[in-house]
């Protein structure tokens, strides 16, 4: 009767003692350590001669990373013959520290080589500058490390992705065709710290000043779709004869093209996003985006995985830079 | 004549009202000092301007004949002046000598040099006669009187020469208030000046040379203590309310029906075995050490504290097993005032008319869970009329009473609930003449109304004088009982002690 | 020393109507076009989520008690609604219940463990900011759903009135949750649990039912403001609302409301989540860059709240 109880109670009382707090978080940590570690272990078992290459991206809840996840994914087991994969990511795209650590994570793992979409151009290059000097083969792909540093660190990194300006000022030419001169139109950038976001910012600019448009405004909303969906709407208050919002992803169109529909000017702003993930497909088919540019995301991993192999095998001495397509989507290549 | 340290002289202080009218106070070297008089009579202002906490707006105050102006605490602290608050200001997490050395901790290189620290910490303690506290034992470990002593200590330890205690025995059980006094004792023939505030008559007569009665921010007057006798001090403070604290013959209304009978309680570690019946419009009073288990009796009645056995009969109703909960009890009409308002009685922050009406808030002043504001206002202002609360209005925030009159809400708030049974711990502790008649005079009340009380309390005077029935409690055991009038202060008292003779 | 510290919620919001005010005149002055319909109407489209989220949490602190899963538990409730209408073909009134309760849950969860196993609420909200926002990536499969215009009955501006059903029941929730707080059992007990818990029980009430109730209040308001986000931008996005926690936290304490618990007052908060937003769009509006906009925004929520400690101290010494 009266044992019972008690016994519920010391092992209750156990786990609040805060003698026992260290050592279960302890074993969760040594757990999570052994987790992901294992896949690499086991790689070791199965067949040691088969590379392994890591790839490093950044937010996975973004859809343009979970897509470059699933194609790299798709490549390796249709290559599984050729390689073992690691994928990472991080959880949000600032949390940089999160990023350097599952490079030096992945070093100590023993992979043979990363793939790393870098989350900043500047920060991340310490810790890759380690990772070579461990022997291991880097492959940069979709935002471009800083050239200047990575001068200065004596480091090569070969780059494969889009040009990020190019294709920013590919949309935005074909939204200026839809424009006339002297027209007022507004930018929302990403985050100023993140190169490719200064690239498309850059790449809009190009495209404006060519076709003598007038940018009235230009702005970070951090990537996030309601910050954008909140400055937009102050811009097109500030600014009644806005013919467009150029945004620098899809997330961020988004925001735009609900701001613009709760102030009713539909009829008068177009919008453009860049990243042509799904739920901006459904936008440009109803018309309320006018176009977006495709870099790919699902073969970036793949190209920048394929030139890794190249490397290991000896087929690349030199390490170069390597550029991936970038297309326009409009209302017209969807219905394809 | 002997030597004046401090004086006070016309010294005024006005708030929205006045205060203090010109006080005329002083102290002398190596003299206890009382300072009596009703809460809001002004006592603590006064030791607020002379500890520089408060500046006077008239009048100028005198320290060893040199005009003395504190600015702010440090000014007095400076100057020698000391005091000791109500509540005490100790880090319980850390050591006696670490309290004691708090601001001016000795260092070797840079780091905390213990054994310089012990050694110090123990001089001073020997110095003030306190061998028997350990310099390294921590604080919180040490019962509430030895909390008091090391916090004079602190005071005395930096320049002293003028000492302000502040109610300092509120929270002390007999035996720790004999230590304290003696100890003061020793310190006033050191040349310290003290002045010692208090409420309790008898603490002013036996431990001050010269008493000043406050009243209404009034200085009354001040004599030689051995020369006024209780009496007439009590008619001092109460000025023409006299005729109210007189003390009224004691009437039984006690009835043959039961109110509560408990069997058998039991708490682990604590209370044994403990069963007795009380009747309706019994004042029944519980006395013992402290410790004894005469607060965790009334907890176990309420609820709030766990039961390991026994019963519980609410009047003529089944015996039931024990309340886990104060819900329960407060539904089977028991209603309990705790013995620390600030901690467990009253909602502090909160206003009069919320705190008078919580504890019945669902049962009467709500349907639908909407609570009715018009009712609650009209009952609190009955409430505030039946307990003689004085208060400005009844929003007015309950930390901006007197400690009586938030007292007569803690009490207030159960009337309202309208109690069969009702438990009052310690309800008068810490609080005035006036406002300590009021409590007596309400549970008269609540005895003609047949309700039941249980009361416990330290100061055996007052069970004496308004109890049917006083039971003794010793070491968690029900150990005498005694009815009136067949009773006597002595008897008692060493019926609390028998246990511990024995042992 | 704070003698007199009473709360007079009347004073604080004439202060925090001041502060309003006094921004308003700032942009009026700086920006043409600030000052005219559209930019309040736009403002009123753009608050629902926060004043809602807010004052869930004036409940929350009130108790005190703390929610920081606030943001993920709105993203994990638009998120559960945006699939249900486009991937699970549900009408918007099923889904719009189930949205409010994915977020009661969430609430539900957090009361109950952090009650009953007497952790603090700090943490495990903290665990439950993670494990939403986790369940809203699952649920999304880590992608933006677009819902389209199913939702334009919520977000659409009304005919007459201009604003949209949202911001109505952003202030409906606003009246009905200052009643509920003022003239209520359930709101007198929660302010007097945040006061002195130990004094609630011995006044013989049994606390923990009220407890984990404002918890579940301010998840089910999450929930709410899941919906009223959904429908604004017509999207479920798995990243939403990432850090609103703390934009909730400010807009409570700017209205006054007290971290220790006991103190708030859910008109006051509407006003601090008005003074947040105002800057927002005025900043905006100004084109103010980035990191000057957090500097301003940091900036007036700490002199908003020092003014107001500052007049409490003045009105108890004098």
């Amino acid at each position: 009767m009266k044992t019972a109880p008690l016994q519920t109670n010391s092992w209750i009382s156990t786990l609040n003692s805060e003698k026992f707090l260290p050592i279960i978080l302890s074993a969760l940590i040594l757990a999570q350590g052994c987790s992901s570690e294992s896949p690499v272990n086991s790689s070791v078992n199965d067949e040691s001669k088969k590379p392994r290459i890591a790839l490093i991206m950044k937010s996975l809840a973004n859809d343009f990373f979970a897509s470059m996840e699933r194609g790299a994914r798709q490549h390796q087991e249709s290559n599984s013959i050729r390689y073992e994969l690691i994928c990472n990511g991080i959880k949000d795209e600032s949390d940089l520290g999160r990023q350097v650590a599952l490079v030096d994570e992945m070093v100590a793992a023993g992979v043979d080589a990363i793939v790393i979409a870098p989350a900043d151009s500047k920060a991340l290059i310490p810790a890759i500058k380690h990772a070579k000097q461990a022997g291991v083969i880097v492959v940069n792909i979709d935002n471009k490390l800083d050239q200047e540093i990575l001068a200065k660190e004596t480091v090569t990194v070969p780059f494969v992705g889009p040009d990020n300006r190019k294709g920013a000022a590919m949309v935005g030419n074909y939204l200026a065709s839809k424009l006339e001169k002297g027209d007022e139109v507004a930018i929302l950038e990403g985050k100023t710290t993140a190169f490719n976001g200064v690239q498309r910012k850059l790449g809009f600019q190009d495209a404006m000043n060519k076709a003598e448009i007038k940018v009235v405004s230009s702005q970070s909303a951090d990537w996030e779709t309601n910050k954008a969906n909140t400055i937009t709407s102050s811009i097109l208050r500030e600014h009644p004869n806005l013919k467009a919002v150029l945004a620098a992803n899809d997330s961020m169109a988004i925001g735009a093209v609900a701001a613009v529909k709760a102030l009713n000017r539909s009829k008068q702003v177009m919008v453009i996003g860049f990243d042509n993930i799904d739920a901006v497909q459904t936008l440009i088919r109803e018309g309320k985006v006018l176009a977006t540019a495709d870099q790919h995301g699902e073969d970036l991993a793949t190209f920048g995985i394929e030139t890794a192999l190249d490397l290991l095998a000896g087929n690349l001495i030199t390490p170069a830079d390597m550029q991936t397509p970038v297309d326009l989507i409009n209302q017209s290549t969807l219905t394809d | 004549m002997p030597k004046i340290i401090l004086s006070v002289n016309d010294v005024s202080k006005n708030f929205a009202v006045r205060v203090l009218d010109k006080i005329q106070f002083d102290l002398r070297l190596g003299e206890i000092h009382g300072l009596i008089g009703a809460n809001g009579a002004g006592k603590s202002t006064l030791c607020k301007i002379i500890s520089g906490l408060l500046l006077p707006d008239s009048g100028e105050m005198k320290l060893n004949g040199v005009l003395y102006r504190p600015k702010n605490r440090n000014d007095s602290e400076q100057s020698g002046i000391q005091i000791v608050h109500q509540e005490l200001s100790l880090v319980d997490t850390l050591t006696v000598s670490e309290n004691l050395f708090l601001n001016r901790l000795p260092t070797r290189f840079g780091c905390l040099n213990k054994t310089s620290l012990y050694r110090k910490a123990k001089s001073i303690l020997n110095k003030f006669g306190l061998k028997d506290i350990n310099p390294d034992s921590l604080v919180g470990s040490l019962g509430i009187g030895q909390k008091q002593l090391v916090q004079i200590a602190v005071s005395l330890s930096r320049d002293c020469k003028v000492l302000i205690l502040d109610e300092p025995t509120s929270s002390l059980n007999q035996r720790e208030t004999e230590q304290l006094f003696c100890w003061l004792q020793s310190l006033k023939l050191q040349g310290i000046g003290i002045i010692f505030i208090s409420h309790r008559i008898p603490d002013i007569k036996t431990l001050t040379d010269r008493v000043t009665v406050l009243r209404d921010g009034q200085s009354i007057t001040t004599c030689d203590t051995k020369d006024v006798c209780s009496k007439s001090i009590l008619s001092y403070v109460a000025g023409e309310s006299t005729a109210r604290v007189t003390k009224k013959p004691f009437q039984s209304y006690c009835s043959h029906e039961p109110g509560i009978r408990l069997s058998h309680l039991e708490v682990q570690n604590g209370i044994q075995d403990i069963s007795f019946t009380a009747y309706r419009g019994e004042r029944v009073g519980i006395t013992g050490l402290v410790g004894s288990g005469r607060t965790q009796l009334l907890h176990a009645i309420f609820g709030s504290t766990k039961t390991k056995r026994g019963s519980i009969q609410i009047g003529a109703s089944e015996p039931t097993t024990c309340f886990t909960h104060p819900k329960d009890a407060l539904r089977s009409g028991i209603g309990m005032v705790t013995e620390d308002r600030k901690q467990t009685g009253l909602m502090m922050s909160l206003d009069v008319k919320t705190n008078l009406t919580f504890a019945s808030l669902k049962s009467r002043f709500s349907s639908n869970g909407l609570i009715h504001e018009t009712e609650e206002q009209k009952e609190s202002s009955k409430l505030r009329k039946d307990t003689h609360l004085k208060c400005n209005n009844l929003q007015q925030p309950v930390k901006t009473l007197s400690g009586g009159n938030q007292q007569k809400i803690a009490l207030g708030k159960w009337l309202a609930c309208d109690v069969k049974i009702l438990l009052l711990d310690e309800p008068t502790r810490g609080i005035d003449a006036v406002a300590r008649q009021n409590i007596y005079t309400k549970m008269e009340d609540l005895a003609k109304q047949k309700k039941t009380i249980v009361m416990v309390s330290s100061d055996l005077d007052e069970l004496l004088d308004n109890c049917d029935r006083i039971l003794v409690i010793s070491q968690g055991r029900l150990t005498a009982s005694f009815t009136r009038p067949d009773w006597s202060s002595d008897r008692i008292t060493s019926a609390c002690f028998t246990d511990q003779v024995d042992n | 020393m704070n003698m007199l510290g009473t709360f007079k919620p009347q004073k604080q919001q004439a202060g925090l109507t001041a502060v309003l005010i006094l921004l308003c005149g700032i942009f009026g002055v700086s920006s043409e076009n600030f000052l005219a319909t559209p930019t309040f109407i736009s403002i009123a489209n753009q608050i629902p989520d926060l004043t809602l989220v807010a004052v869930g949490m004036t409940f929350v602190l009130v108790i005190g008690g703390i929610d920081l899963s606030t943001g993920s538990t709105l993203a994990l409730s638009s998120a559960v609604f945006g699939v249900l209408l486009t991937e699970h073909d549900w009408t918007l009134f099923p889904a719009s219940i189930a949205c409010i309760a994915t977020g009661s849950l969430c609430g539900l969860a957090n009361g109950f463990i952090s009650i009953k196993a007497r952790i603090p609420s700090f943490i495990v909200t903290l665990g439950m900011l993670e494990i939403a926002r986790g369940a809203t990536k699952v649920v999304t499969q880590s992608q933006t759903k677009y819902i389209g215009s199913i939702t334009d009955p919520i977000s659409d501006p009304l005919p007459v009135l201009s604003v949209s059903p949202a911001f109505l029941v952003a202030v409906f929730a606003v009246i009905a949750g200052q009643f509920v707080l003022s003239k209520t059992v359930f709101g007198r007990y929660c302010i007097a649990v945040g006061t002195n818990e130990e004094a609630v029980i011995m006044s013989g009430v049994r606390i923990a039912p009220y407890q984990i109730m404002a918890f579940c209040v301010c998840g089910a308001l999450c929930g709410i403001a899941g919906l009223t986000h959904a429908a604004k931008l017509s999207t479920a996005d798995p990243n939403a609302a990432i850090g609103m926690e703390l934009s909730a936290i400010a807009a409570c304490v700017i209205g006054g409301t007290s971290l220790m618990g006991g103190r708030g007052n859910v008109i006051s908060t509407f006003l601090g989540v008005l003074i947040i937003s105002v800057l927002q769009t005025g900043l905006a509006q100004l084109g103010v860059s980035e990191p000057m906009k957090q500097v301003t925004t940091g900036s007036v929520i700490i002199i908003a709240v020092l003014s107001d400690a500052l007049r409490r101290r003045w009105s108890s010494n004098g």
